[in-house]
């Protein structure tokens, strides 16, 4: 097949009455790739995920598994497991049952099952709670129930509905870990729909930022932090600065833009605007530099510290210019530096580079 | 006994309050039931002897409980007629019970996967019919069933059938009666038990390759066992003891246990009788109530 991707979506559509969920997407995802779906609620990104596990069928468009067109075939024919928000373990069944339940729809000999059961409580470490029921697990161990249940048939592909979406915050931090673990151990492409960025930024080889039924970057977690292709991504992943103008004069590789409260800005930009173009510039709180008034005055704009919090290593700022506009700034403590109280006048200033000037 | 804080006066009301009611209501009524059962048949006025008063003396109260036997009982368990009418209300009771079982189960399964707006009011479609008198809705069965009856004429002008069907007053009738009268004490409780159950459960065992088939029978039936158990003795238990059902639908040979405890007391007037067909009814339904009960305590167990 070459190099064929394992899943492709072809011009998806999917329509609920009035509401366009996913509007004719296109989707590339190889084999053996951590893939993360991120976006808000409503983005369409749980609908994507149905329509590959085969819950929804689509308006229009094609969904190919391995070349194979699999677009009306059943949930129970697709060699795609899914994880699902709630879990939905059977809260009659053992954990065994539970997880060898996939294997007894294929008919497999017991010996079999038996031996594949025990694989998968090892890989999820959960050995010797085969016999406890779903009520008697604590929220960690049935997620590492429903991760068993899903993989033990070997999908090629395995769909992770917000799989850390009931977990506490400790135990999400941990279990990222043992999700992208699993992944590497089981060769299986996984597929995660998440509304946490962080989540994605972490796990995923490659996400896909949606917005209102489509997508509006593919891309490494760091190419989608670094160069966001819109608005929408540069606000979603990640923290960040606007600033909205209009384009006064290109620059080489960017444009100058002048606020409407008359602050002077560049940026590099990807795209071309038209001069009187509106566009947003995006700046990461750590590209933004502070200093004390005098010494920088261009790229930037004086104001004052409205105050200051340390959380992980890192000096956050907020600061409140002459302008009117309120940025964030974020500053390792490892770098030193001189340290800013609160009400002390700085200079906020970039380098053009550092930021991304974008028309959408 | 000894941390323990006396029981406050409204906490002793509230515990005592239903075992009063329990007392008042169906102890001392069984008992009443069971010293009837001990006398003798007599013609008089109550039809049976001894009769307890407290004018007697003490020795009169003690040759009047030396006279009680369990006579009456060797005759229920010795006479066929009552053998035959418990098996045969059994049978009637079981079948009716499985009919039920087997309309409810898709209705109350459509219930619950109707839309969440429609749900409350097909609920109470279910149970509109307690809206008009039990005893009436069974006449009404008779005007529907008779050889004359619309259902006849209307098959009849249909061309489906040439002669009438005789389904009025045989055990066909009565069987078309239990399910009816019963139908929504088994559909509530299917109804709640089918509702509760989450819907992702279906996806993923269809997710997990099981046929639409296998996902009823691994899934949807276990999960709603507790609602089947509720169901079937709903219906199960008042069937067996059914009376008016048989009396007004059946044929003079369907044979029912009710129909026969009310012929022993008003047709034969022998209290007695009657009174130890009843004990033997109790009994007999006592023990799926155990069953039930034990299966509660398991599953409250997991």
């Amino acid at each position: 097949m070459g190099g064929a991707p394992l899943l492709r979506l072809a011009r998806v559509t999917k329509a609920y009455g009035d509401v366009v969920a996913v509007r004719d997407l296109s989707l590339d995802i190889p084999a053996n790739e951590f893939f993360a779906l991120l976006g808000p609620s409503g983005c369409g990104k749980t609908t994507l995920m149905r329509l590959i596990a085969g819950f929804e069928t689509p308006d229009d468009g094609r969904i190919y598994l391995d070349g194979q067109d699999i677009t009306d075939l059943p949930p129970h024919l697709r060699p795609i497991n899914m994880m699902f928000q709630s879990y939905a373990l059977f809260p009659h069944m053992s954990v065994e049952q539970n997880i060898a339940f996939g294997l007894k729809q294929e008919g497999r000999p017991r010996q079999e099952i038996i031996a594949r059961v025990e694989d998968m409580l090892r890989l999820v470490q959960m050995v010797g709670l085969g016999n406890r029921r779903p009520d008697q697990l604590s929220g960690g161990q049935l997620q590492r129930v429903a991760l068993a249940r899903a993989l033990i048939k070997r999908p090629k592909l395995l769909l992770l509905d917000e799989p850390l979406a009931a977990l506490d915050r400790k135990l999400r931090h941990d279990t990222q870990f043992e999700l992208m673990q699993a992944q590497r151990e089981t060769g299986t492409s996984f597929v995660v729909v998440t509304h946490d960025q962080d989540e994605a930024m972490v796990m995923a080889h490659r996400m896909a930022v949606m917005r209102a039924g489509t997508i509006d970057q593919i891309g490494a977690p760091r190419e989608v932090y670094e160069e966001p292709a819109t608005r929408h991504v540069a606000g979603f992943v990640g923290e960040t600065n606007f600033f909205e103008g209009r384009v006064i004069q290109y620059m080489p590789g960017g444009v100058e833009i002048e606020t409407s409260k008359g602050l002077k800005l560049e940026a590099l930009c990807r795209q071309h605007p038209a001069i009187g173009a509106k566009v947003t510039i995006s700046i990461r709180p750590e590209h933004l530099r502070l200093s004390a008034p005098g010494v920088f005055s261009n790229n930037g704009g004086a104001g004052e510290i409205l105050d200051h919090v340390f959380r992980e290593g890192l000096s956050s700022f907020r600061v409140k210019l002459d302008t009117g506009d309120l940025v964030h700034v974020r500053k390792s403590v490892s770098e030193g530096g001189v340290q800013h109280a609160r009400g002390e006048r700085v200079f906020v200033s970039f380098a053009p580079e550092h930021a991304r000037a974008l028309l959408t | 006994m000894s941390a323990r804080a006396p029981l406050s006066a409204l906490r002793r009301f509230v515990l005592g309050a239903p075992a009063l009611w329990l007392l008042l209501f169906f102890l001392a009524p069984f008992a009443l039931v069971l010293k009837i059962a001990l006398s003798k048949p007599a013609i008089a006025q109550p039809p049976y002897e001894p009769t307890f008063s407290l004018a007697d003396g003490w020795h009169a109260f003690l040759d009047k409980l030396g006279a009680l036997s369990f006579d009456t009982f060797d005759l229920v368990i010795s006479d066929d007629l009552y053998l035959s009418a418990y098996l045969s209300s059994l049978r009637l009771a079981a079948i009716a019970t499985l009919l039920t079982l087997l309309i409810a189960f898709p209705l109350s399964l459509a219930m619950a996967r109707a839309p969440k707006h429609w749900r409350m009011a097909l609920v109470m479609l279910a149970i509109a019919p307690f809206w008009t008198s039990f005893l009436i809705r069974i006449y009404a069965w008779i005007m529907l069933l008779k050889e004359e009856g619309l259902i006849n004429k209307l098959l009849l002008s249909l061309g489906l059938i040439s002669t009438p069907l005789s389904i009025f007053a045989t055990e066909g009738a009565v069987l078309i009666g239990i399910v009816y009268s019963y139908l929504p004490f088994m559909i509530l409780p299917l109804y709640n038990a089918l509702e509760r159950q989450d819907p992702a459960l279906l996806e993923a065992a269809s997710d997990l390759g099981a046929t639409p088939f296998t996902s009823f029978w691994t899934i949807t039936v276990p999960l709603a066992r507790s609602g089947i158990f509720a169901g079937v003795l709903l219906v199960f238990i008042p069937a067996v003891g059914e009376f008016v059902i048989p009396d007004l639908l059946g044929g003079s040979d369907t044979l029912m246990i009710g129909r026969t405890l009310w012929n022993e007391f008003f047709d034969n007037r022998d209290w007695p009788t009657a009174s130890a067909v009843a004990i033997f009814l109790l009994v007999l339904l006592i023990a799926p109530l155990m069953i039930y009960e034990r299966q509660q305590m398991r599953e409250a167990a997991r």
